[in-house]
């Protein structure tokens, strides 16, 4: 038997471009939204729960954008945490052998090339990184490089996105109302069941029975919680389980392990989603 | 007579501790919180797992198949080992509280929505109540047999309701087949219990596939399958009670002596069982006795059902506050003294309190039921905590003093190891790498250099305000039972935690204050200074902590938001809020029932929002086992810690206060 060996391939910034469409159920009129938005270069600002399909929509409106206009768009993800600095987002100077040379960073990269730049989770930025972007998020559209001593233009193509979970996010985190003021804002949230089991089957492969159970089981496992204070299994999760279900994992065993272990550490908190699973599941 | 299993399960009550639980027993201590939690998660209502001992027995007797809730509570048996694995006995735990919380999905508590009510016009004051059963109880209690017409209700509903769950969950509808194949189907009709049981089965049989046996008078069975069909609602399940009344009623009087007549038409155990909460008087319980004017059933109920049953006026008195409740020893003594007390000793203590009172703050109260905040609801009156005698402030930490001395120590150690690197100065002890390698960046590409390249170990200033809230509720009154502190109190325990904490934070130099509260109703909320955070650690700090005594109820919500109110006027970057009680937010009008906790939970979890969304991080600290079944709901996950023992706190609570610190 041949061996097959996988081998990943290193690509620039840029050359992040969905060719295929992704697959995405839109939940109300976020689509429309988001077109208008970016037909208007607006800054975008994602809200909603972890997992309730935040990324998965860029990617699709990434592809979707790209194909009506005819340009390839492509989405620059940046993962936003407290060490993030000004470098790490619009570039830096770097000692090679004797040269000092310029790196950009994915922001300046996605500003020059025209991409959707998508600063996920951007609340856990620091608050003087993120006055970064003030310029480049309003009408003057330029983002400055500072080590540069210069300034870019954004090009038209070119969108910031930024997303927050505002469930979780920390007492002594929040956006700078500067920065919350230049985005218009969507929010997302679950979809409801009968969708709900429409996106499980269409990306976990099960059918429509399982997924529509699958379905019940996070809309019962979401009230588990007082809805202020924690989350309830993603449909991210339900979809996992979904793939173990469809890997031949038995559907109890599969809710344990995607489910179950992945939402808390609380035994009791576990045991309780342990019954509601086998409430559901045969 | 009804099946061997439900007697086993029934007898758990008689028999909970008497012997030794088997490897395949499941307690209901072990089970309680999860099983609430699954119950919420079915129904979105929190329901309290309670002991079967506790069920009225209208809901829950060996006589029915299941259970049914009050919509409060579910009724599970206090222990189990009626299955030869522990996995079947959770089984039929897991079933029981399915069937209850299904009850809210099925819709047996439904009420009629506020503009129809209002179209309507009348008092109709049942609406008005939270009591779930209020509709429910006015119905069955219309009828001239209530506990005849309660019985048939209850056998209709389970059998709805099981099979409307069965329908929805897979996984329950194999425990339910599994559950019944072991209850046992028929039984000798010897009474209309014994012929609804049977009914109860062959109603199932028609949900399962299996084969309906009879064992009931004719024309039962059809009155009634119409509830276990898809879609069967309430209103199907109260035209089948009057259809079978009929039938039953004519025949159980004609089996019944006149004295007995007498005796079970008197019957109203459904009422007095099923809220014991609310108050009414036997005369407004019943629609013929009714002053007021409400008929009796037939022609109106007939009518009613036809029209909108949810029609019907609940005679008002029912459902209003209970003003006595055990509050606890305190309060008791307190009430029980000052009766017999001398005038002017009341006299002057009042005026002892007013003079220590120093301001009077109204806050808002959190309505979950509403939706919103009511308005000045609560007032609450700051005090200054009253000063005891040296002797008692100086024995305070006497118990403690390893603990004080090794705190104090490891809170010294941190202030010097509160020491780091300060980079971009101009000149210190260390050339900085990295600023010099920037600097010959900024050099090469014809930028200024920065001048900045040398960095010195400095002490880094920590701003931190600390504010301590002590619980001083009647419960703090309670012995601790184990360890080698038992015989003293809770309270003394909590107050030795702070004082523990007091003499470590003077060597750390953070701001701090620390207040105790309790009060008794919305009227008065006691919240009482021991040390601001202004005032030095003196000798008049030690009195006051010395002197705390347990007072009255716990209207926490109130408390912590006087606490945020202190704290937003610090001018620390960190502000904590360490909240330090026994149990659960409790005071008599904290809600419009006494016995719900539910008002007062979600206004503290409201209130600690609150403070969360002003930058402070309140942390909860019990010494209340139980603890983890409501602090879940009420803060967040790492929000609070439930300590097993009330001896941990003074060991733990320094370790809280360092993490929430960062240090």
């Amino acid at each position: 038997m041949d061996e097959v060996i996988a081998v990943s391939r290193e690509l620039s910034y840029e050359e992040h471009v969905f060719r295929e469409e992704p697959f995405y159920v839109p939940v109300a009129d976020e689509v429309e939204t988001f077109r208008a938005a970016y037909h208007a270069s607006l800054p975008v600002n994602l809200k909603g729960p972890t997992g309730c399909g935040k990324t998965r929509f860029l990617e699709y409106m990434s592809w979707l954008l790209g194909k009506e206009g005819g340009f390839d768009l492509p989405l620059i993800t940046v993962a936003c945490h407290e060490d993030l600095t000004a470098g790490d987002l619009v570039g830096r100077y770097l000692l090679r052998g004797e040269e000092t040379v310029w790196v950009d960073g994915p922001l300046t990269a996605a500003v020059k090339t025209g991409a959707i730049c998508y600063l996920d989770e951007v609340v856990e930025a620091r608050k003087d990184t993120m006055v970064l972007i003030h310029p480049l998020a309003d009408h003057r559209r330029i983002l400055p490089l500072e080590k540069k001593g210069g300034f870019i233009h954004a090009h038209p193509r070119f969108l910031l996105v930024v997303s927050y979970n505002p469930g979780y996010q920390s007492m002594l985190k929040d956006l700078k109302i500067s920065t919350r003021q230049r985005f218009a804002a969507i929010d997302f949230s679950y979809p409801d069941p009968a969708l709900e089991a429409r996106i499980i089957a269409g990306e976990g492969g099960v059918t429509m029975e399982l997924a529509k159970q699958l379905a019940l089981l996070g809309e019962k496992a979401r009230r588990l919680g007082e809805k202020e204070l924690e989350e309830g299994p993603s449909t991210r999760l339900l979809i996992y389980a979904a793939r173990l279900i469809g890997q031949g994992v038995g559907a109890r065993r599969a809710c344990e392990t995607a489910v179950v272990s992945a939402v808390s550490d609380d035994p009791v908190m576990q045991q309780a989603m342990r019954d509601l699973v086998a409430a559901v599941f045969p | 007579m009804t099946s061997h299993l439900n007697l086993a399960i029934y007898a758990s009550i008689l028999l909970q501790g008497a012997g030794e639980a088997g490897r395949n027993t499941v307690t209901l201590e072990e089970a309680r919180a999860s099983f609430s939690l699954f119950g919420k998660g079915l129904s979105d209502k929190y329901l309290q797992a309670v002991s079967l001992e506790n069920a009225p027995a209208i809901l829950a007797n060996p006589r029915r198949p299941l259970p049914l809730s009050n919509g409060r509570e579910v009724y599970l048996p206090p222990c189990l080992d009626v299955c030869a694995s522990r996995d079947e006995n959770w089984r039929i735990y897991r079933l029981y509280t399915a069937m209850q919380a299904g009850q809210w999905e099925a819709g047996t508590f439904d009420r009629p929505r506020a503009d129809e009510a209002a179209a309507r016009g009348g008092r109709q004051a049942w609406m008005r109540k939270k009591e779930p059963l209020a509709f429910l109880r006015f119905f069955l209690g219309s009828f001239p047999m209530p506990f005849l017409a309660a019985d048939i209700f209850v056998i209709l509903e389970t059998a709805r309701v099981s099979a409307a769950t069965a329908r929805r969950y897979a996984g329950l509808a194999g425990d339910l087949v599994w559950f019944l194949a072991r209850l046992g189907p028929r039984i000798e009709p010897v009474d209309h219990r014994a012929a609804l049981w049977n009914l109860f089965f062959d109603l199932m049989a028609l949900v399962t596939g299996g084969t309906v046996q009879g064992g009931y008078p004719g024309g039962i069975m059809a009155a009634a399958e119409a509830v276990v069909e898809p879609g069967a609602h309430l209103k199907g399940c109260l035209d089948a009670t009057l259809a079978i009344y009929a039938i039953l009623e004519t025949q159980l009087r004609a089996s019944l002596a006149p004295e007995e007549r007498i005796l079970l038409e008197g019957a109203d155990g459904f009422f007095t069982d099923t809220m014991p909460g609310l108050r009414g008087n036997r005369a407004t319980r019943f629609g013929r006795e009714e002053a007021e004017g409400i008929d009796l059933v037939p022609p109106e109920v007939a009518e009613a059902l036809n029209l909108d049953f949810y029609s019907y006026l609940l005679p008002a008195g029912v459902g209003e506050f209970l003003s006595e409740d055990a509050l606890g020893r305190k309060l008791t003594e307190d009430r029980g003294g000052a009766e017999g007390r001398d005038k002017s000793e009341r006299r002057e203590r009042i005026a002892a309190d007013t003079g220590r009172e120093e301001q009077r703050i109204l806050y808002p109260e959190w309505d979950y039921l509403a939706g919103g905040y009511r308005r000045d609801w609560a007032t609450l009156c700051g005090m200054r905590a009253e000063e005891g005698s040296e002797r008692d402030a100086r024995r305070l930490l006497a118990e403690w003093d390893d603990l004080v001395r090794e705190v104090t120590r490891q809170f010294r150690m941190l202030r010097l190891q509160e020491r780091t690197w300060r980079k971009r100065l101009e000149w210190g002890e260390e050339i900085d790498i990295a600023e010099a390698v920037e600097r010959q960046v900024a050099l090469r590409c014809g930028l200024p250099p920065t001048e900045k390249v040398y960095m010195e170990k400095r002490r880094v200033t920590r701003e931190v305000s600390a504010l301590f809230l002590l619980d001083l509720s009647a419960s703090t009154s309670s012995e601790i039972t184990e360890g080698c502190h038992a015989g003293e109190t809770v309270l003394r325990v909590l107050v030795a935690s702070v004082s523990i904490m007091a003499r470590a934070l003077e060597q750390l130099g953070d701001r701090y204050g620390i207040f105790g509260f309790s009060g008794y109703g919305r009227e008065r909320v006691e919240f009482l200074r021991i040390k601001s955070f202004d005032e030095p650690l003196s000798e008049a700090t030690w009195q006051r902590l010395g002197s705390l005594k347990p007072l009255k109820s716990t209207r926490m919500g109130t408390a912590v938001r006087h606490a945020h109110h202190l704290l937003n006027a610090e001018p620390s970057s960190l502000k904590l809020m360490l909240l330090l009680s026994d149990g659960y937010p409790q005071d008599y009008d904290y809600g419009e029932d006494r016995t719900d906790r539910e008002y007062g939970l979600r206004d503290t979890a409201m209130a600690l929002r609150e403070a969360e969304a002003g930058h402070i991080i309140p942390f909860n600290l019990t010494v209340d086992a139980a603890g983890h079944d409501y602090l879940r709901r009420m803060c967040p996950p790492h929000g609070y810690l439930v300590l097993k023992s009330v001896e941990d706190l003074p060991v733990e609570l320094p370790k809280v206060y360092l993490r929430l610190r960062g240090s």
